[in-house]
């Protein structure tokens, strides 16, 4: 039948992302976040001195805050879901942090449009140790989870143990930590196995909710070692939630829906909507259909083209605010693999070969941004390294290449996922396509080579590859999580091409350890120009997220951690 | 003697699950790629006690033929294993999915069987005439079609532009899915006594039904076409007319009957691709089939999903033909005598 012919077509709508969209913002994690912290924090003073102000996000209709009536009613959101578990200590998919946003809560937070500033949320205090080392939160009062049960030190233990010792895919958060102690129901301190400025940001991560102990350990939970084999609670957790959050989860059918319902013992103040409906809708169309028949409420995949359309027909409102995704074109550096990719200025000849505003303003219809480098805009560090971006410059390209005695060119293999789809909806192929045009300008005649998306991640990610291009999504809020694994040798990306400067993984490592943000800001800056120097990397663009939602909606804002926070949304 | 025949086709179909098996297990490690790599994020992959755990949990540090006796050990329990990506068991995947699937594959076939039937005497009995033009026109449509540019169209003319029928998904986005008990909804909604939401599953048929449908109808509709046009030559039907029997009689009685077996055959193995390839189809119409489950887990490198999905197929496949061939006895008793 034709459905066998065409599958292309379900192909390109299966957005594959390798890592969960967890964190954003700014991660100034020592620095500013402490705005809302009433207590003297022992160290790093909230500074001004925060980078690059993100380019925005664009909230639906503002509403000023009003009391939820009995009104409410149901929301339904339409998206292609990957849930695996809602088990907050063991989910690490693009679409489970909506749920935990809305059934569980951390003990810090962002508020969009702002993601520069961690907030204060269960914790209503936190002392940070001079050197970065010792975190000690004081929890508010009078918090109950949606059991009844006060939330106390004794859950947050409990559940970052839980986190770790489940040994899942989201455990290395947790590994950073090496005691907790509860002087007190309100107090806990934490103490990290070595000065790390980055935690009070990895702390907004949906696995660092705080799970109602009690109602976990009824139903088979552990924080003990172990717990990877005896934890028994997971089954459990999918279909309900133990958290303190706005709503609760009533169950979970993979692949059809997720149903969530306001939490009617939540300690604040109740949110406006009674019911959430997360559908799988795997087709853009369909879902730019639904919203328009005022069957669902938000479509979360409607690529560039259905975007312009629905804002053009003024059939739904676009929300737009900043994702931390980032796509890059990655070039092995080892002369077996890489081959003419081993001489540097051959990889700088390309980085000033790519037209990287044609591939913004043609394949994303401008809704995208470009950092410097991998690390993504709105991050600390980020506009400081503003003067190592490269830009499109094919003469500079050409004279590299005859300095490294390839004047007349050479062939190039661009290995890219058959049928895929790159972050922010961009089809791989024509990604591709695109950038053997420009490099074939400066005389680099590009050999594409489609394969099956995951056999080119396994190939890519065991260092096959000569050149491909891939997508990265965050992990946390910091620019640690990004200069770690492309800058340090032996780490998830860097080892994929061989890419070893130990001067490079010093300044990234001590900006980790580095308590005060202008002097951290420095040292992210110094190794992003001397990564780009290096150029195993390159950075495409930085997708902006758009979210069609219906014409009464009102509240909703794009969040990149949690997606949206569904407490404030309501129907007009 | 029928039970025999019965009995003979089951033995029959064990070596034959048993070869889609292997080849489907030898075929998937051809791919000279790693699972985990491609499963696991990104720093779970970098993680080498985190990648031997997966490993040993989904047995692939044994050798290829251990894994594959492993495989049909586990199977006699009726274990499918576990799927990589869901990690959750293969049968609990396909439990939840499959009834969604057929329920979806029969509304396409009753579309498909009354009007292509209809369509094929109609054109069969006016032979050459403008109705016969006509139902012709309409069966190479069906066939010709696309059937994801004609879900597209159906959708935006019935639903988007009309609003006749209710859009994708089983029932209503704002909707509760039926308590799971069979995972047929239409079944589902009436056992839990939901009038108002049975109907609601039933409006949600039509269109994806009948998209579904439409190439399987045109195959029916000329195959019923030629068949009945076939067998009207015939003598003994020449003989009925002669002894003035209504022509009403001779068809739908006497000529029909056996213009039905080669019909028969057809609605059988379309039947079988229409549970094996509505991927388009659930695609469009939100449909969380075993269709979608297929083409994920093969992209995905799933091996126990692929293999769970492709073995059910071949028993849906095994089962259609049987029926068939006793339903060839059944319509044509010479069959049956053989």
């Amino acid at each position: 039948m034709d459905e066998h012919r065409s599958t292309w077509l379900s192909a390109a709508l299966h957005r594959r992302s390798f890592l969960r969209l967890t964190a954003l913002g700014a991660g100034i994690v020592g620095a500013g976040l402490l705005s809302a912290c009433r207590g003297t924090p022992a160290s790093p003073t909230p500074s001004a001195a925060t980078p690059t102000a993100p380019a925005g996000t664009t909230p639906a209709a503002q509403t000023s805050p009003a009391p939820p009536s009995g009104a409410g009613g149901t929301f339904v959101i339409a998206r292609l879901t990957d849930t695996v578990t809602l088990d907050p200590s063991r989910q690490y998919e693009l679409t489970s942090p909506i749920v935990m946003g809305a059934c569980y809560e951390r003990l810090v937070t962002i508020d969009p449009p702002d993601i520069r500033t961690v907030r204060l949320h269960l914790a209503e205090k936190v002392d940070i140790s001079q050197d970065v080392t010792t975190y000690t939160f004081t929890l508010r009062q009078g918090i109950r989870f949606a059991s009844g049960n006060p939330l106390t030190s004794a859950d947050v233990v409990f559940s970052f143990n839980r986190l770790r010792e489940l040994k899942d895919n989201p455990s290395w958060l947790a590994d950073i930590i090496q005691s907790m102690e509860t002087p007190d129901a309100r107090t806990v301190r934490i103490t990290l196995t070595e000065p790390n400025a980055a935690f009070l940001a990895m702390l907004v991560s949906p696995n660092f909710s705080i799970l109602d102990s009690a109602v976990v350990k009824e139903h088979g939970g552990t924080d003990q070692p172990g717990a990877d084999k005896s934890d028994k609670a997971t089954e459990w957790l999918n279909q309900n939630s133990a958290g303190s959050g706005p709503f609760v989860l009533k169950g979970w059918v993979k692949e059809q829906e997720i149903v969530m319902e306001r939490n009617p013992n939540y300690w604040g103040q109740p949110a406006p909507l009674e019911r959430v409906v997360i559908r799988h809708v795997p087709d853009p169309t369909t879902q730019r259909q639904l919203l328009e028949n005022g069957d669902i409420d938000a479509a979360h995949n409607l690529d560039a083209d259905l975007i312009a359309e629905v804002e053009q027909a003024g059939t739904a409102q676009i929300v737009r605010g900043d994702t931390l995704d980032t796509e890059y074109f990655a070039m092995h550096t080892s002369p077996e693999v890489g081959k003419e990719l081993a001489d540097k200025r051959v990889r700088q000849a390309i980085a000033y070969a790519i037209d990287y505003d044609g591939i913004i303003q043609q394949l994303l219809r401008g809704a995208a941004v470009r950092p410097p480098s991998v690390i993504p805009s709105g991050l600390l560090g980020v506009e400081e390294a503003e003067n190592a971006r490269y830009r499109t410059d094919r003469e500079r390209a050409r004279q590299l290449l005859a300095e490294a005695g390839l004047a007349n060119g050479f062939t190039l293999t661009l290995t890219y996922s058959s049928g895929g789809t790159e972050v922010g909806g961009v089809s791989s192929e024509v990604l591709a396509s695109k950038i053997a045009d420009d490099l074939s300008k400066v005389g680099i005649r590009v050999t594409l080579d489609p394969r099956a998306p995951d056999v080119r991640l396994a190939d890519y990610r065991a260092g096959k590859l000569q050149s491909t291009i891939s997508g990265w999504t965050p992990d946390f809020l910091d620019p640690h999580g990004w200069a770690i694994p492309f800058g340090v040798p032996g780490e998830a990306a860097a080892r994929r091409v061989a890419y070893n400067n130990a001067q490079v993984a010093d300044l990234f490592q001590r900006a980790a350890r580095t308590a005060d943000p202008q002097e951290r800001a420095r040292l992210y800056a110094e190794g992003q120009r001397l990564l780009n120097e290096d150029a195993p990397f390159l950075c495409l663009y930085q997708p902006k997220a758009q979210i069609a939602v219906g014409k009464t909606v009102q509240g909703y804002v794009f969040d990149p951690v949690i997606g949206v926070d569904l407490s404030k949304v309501r129907k007009g | 003697m029928l039970g025999q025949f019965i009995l003979r086709r089951l033995i029959v179909t064990v070596p034959l699950l048993l070869g889609v098996t292997l080849v489907t297990f030898m075929v998937s490690h051809v791919i000279p790629a790693d699972p985990l790599m491609a499963i696991l994020p990104e720093r779970a992959a970098n993680d080498p006690e985190i990648v031997r755990m997966y490993r040993e949990r989904w047995g692939l540090d044994r050798s290829l033929p251990e894994q594959y006796l492993f495989y049909l050990r586990n199977l006699l329990r009726g274990d499918l294993g576990e799927s990589y990506t869901s990690r959750r068991p293969v049968a609990q995947d396909l439990r939840e999915r499959f009834p969604a699937t057929v329920e979806l594959a029969l509304a396409a076939m009753l579309y498909a069987v009354a009007v292509g039937v209809t369509l094929g005497i109609v054109s069969a009995v006016w032979y050459e005439r403008w109705i016969d033009h006509l139902a012709r026109v309409i069966a190479l449509v069906g066939v010709s079609l696309p059937v994801f540019w004609l879900g597209l169209l159906a959708l935006q003319l019935f639903y988007a532009n009309l609003r006749l029928l209710p859009g994708p998904g089983r029932i209503d986005p704002r909707l509760t899915a039926p308590p799971f008990r069979t995972g047929f909804y239409t079944i589902d909604s009436l056992l839990a006594g939901d009038l108002a939401l049975f109907v609601n599953v039933i409006s949600h048929l039509i269109l994806p039904g009948m998209v579904l449908g439409s190439y399987a109808m045109g195959i029916i509709a000329r195959m019923t076409r030629s068949a009945l046009l076939d067998v009207l030559q015939a003598d003994y039907i020449r003989t009925a007319r002669a002894k003035g029997l209504a022509e009403r009689r001779v068809v739908l009685g006497h000529a029909l009957r056996n213009a039905l077996i080669p019909t028969v055959t057809v609605i059988g193995l379309t039947f079988g691709s229409l549970l094996a390839g509505a991927v388009l189809t659930e695609t469009i119409f939100a449909w969380p089939g075993i269709g979608r489950y297929a083409v994920d887990a093969a992209m995905k490198l799933d091996l126990p999903a692929v293999l769970g999905v492709t073995l059910l197929i071949a028993v849906v496949y095994v089962t259609i033909n049987f029926v068939t061939d006793i339903l060839y006895g059944v319509l044509d008793p010479r069959i049956r005598a053989q």
